[in-house]
């Protein structure tokens, strides 16, 4: 669940406080689980919620696409898998806009389908799926920038 | 809808970005607000020594066997410990049964325990999960432990309800 917080977060002391008071209001609230599904994944969603919450006091937007450079739609702009390190996927998640790292996160990390996130972060579903394409873009972009 | 490289590299390569820890005072700082600190519950001297004996066993046991025996232990702590669990969850599950039997209400007798029990088996299944995905013997102590203090609990309801 850490982890969970500091995907959306990137701040340590704010994922620590996210954990601790997800945990105390999961415990306090455990009257509103309804089992349908694990308590694992009713804990992840009050995580997730509570870290956009307080990206929103960062006051965080989806960067518009207009103010980077028109970045390329291929694929192949990909790293082999050789040349591909975790490290510099880490550096170049740390790196993206908020808006973007947080549809990233969500999709590819939490698992979350684009009607979820669109519930989590109060957008469409559409709106959901082109912020998620124009992070790949971006991730592609700064990847290839570090290798 | 198919995965790109990059979705696919980075589902594939998941685990390694679930590598931060919280502080150790992470978990005080919940039981703290959850008013879960020792001093709020009856201290027994008994079962004080019964808890540590359990976790001071597992650690001595560990400590005198060699590094080439370490993997056969794990096996069969692993094995020992799913029978203690078996065993403590049929005993946690017999005893809230009698209670309600004895409290003749069909609910449980005492509403402050029964959410404390709750409690604790929801911190359970978190600490189990987290066990699944990443065995260790720290958290396999924390779930002994969990099973001895909610054991030890429904004893002491037994103990009240039956004076």
């Amino acid at each position: 669940m850490f982890n969970v917080a500091f995907r959306i977060l990137y701040n340590e002391d704010e994922a620590q406080d996210v954990l601790q008071e997800s945990f105390i209001s999961a415990f306090r609230n455990l009257e509103n689980f309804k089992m349908d599904s694990t308590f694992g994944a009713w804990l992840k969603r009050i995580v997730v919620n509570n870290a956009i919450n307080v990206l929103r006091k960062r006051k965080w937007d989806f960067e518009e696409i207009e103010n980077h450079p028109e970045l390329p739609e291929s694929d192949t702009l990909f790293p082999e898998e050789d040349k591909m390190k975790v490290e510099i996927a880490k550096k170049a998640i740390n790196q993206l806009p908020e808006g973007y790292r947080m549809v990233f996160s969500l999709y590819v990390m939490e698992g979350y389908d684009h009607k979820e996130i669109g519930e989590i972060l109060g957008v469409s579903e559409s709106t959901s799926k082109s912020q998620f394409n124009r992070s790949k873009k971006k991730l592609r972009q700064l990847i290839q920038e570090m290798l | 809808m198919k995965k790109d490289q990059l979705e696919n590299w980075f589902s594939n390569h998941r685990q390694a970005f679930d590598d931060k820890t919280p502080p150790e005072h992470a978990w005080s700082n919940i039981s703290k607000s959850m008013g879960w600190s020792a001093e709020k519950r009856k201290f027994s001297y008994s079962n004080f020594m019964w808890k540590a004996a359990a976790i001071i066993f597992f650690g001595i046991s560990c400590y005198l066997y060699g590094k080439s025996e370490m993997q056969a232990l794990q096996i069969s702590s692993d094995n020992e410990f799913q029978k203690i669990e078996a065993y403590y969850m049929d005993e946690i599950e017999d005893k809230t049964q009698l209670l309600i039997d004895f409290n003749g209400r069909d609910v449980f007798p005492n509403p402050e325990t029964e959410m404390e029990l709750q409690r604790m088996d929801a911190m359970y299944q978190i600490i189990k999960e987290e066990y699944s995905s990443k065995p260790s013997q720290k958290l396999k102590e924390a779930l002994m432990l969990n099973l001895l203090i909610r054991d030890n609990m429904l004893n002491e309801e037994i103990e009240t309800f039956s004076l």
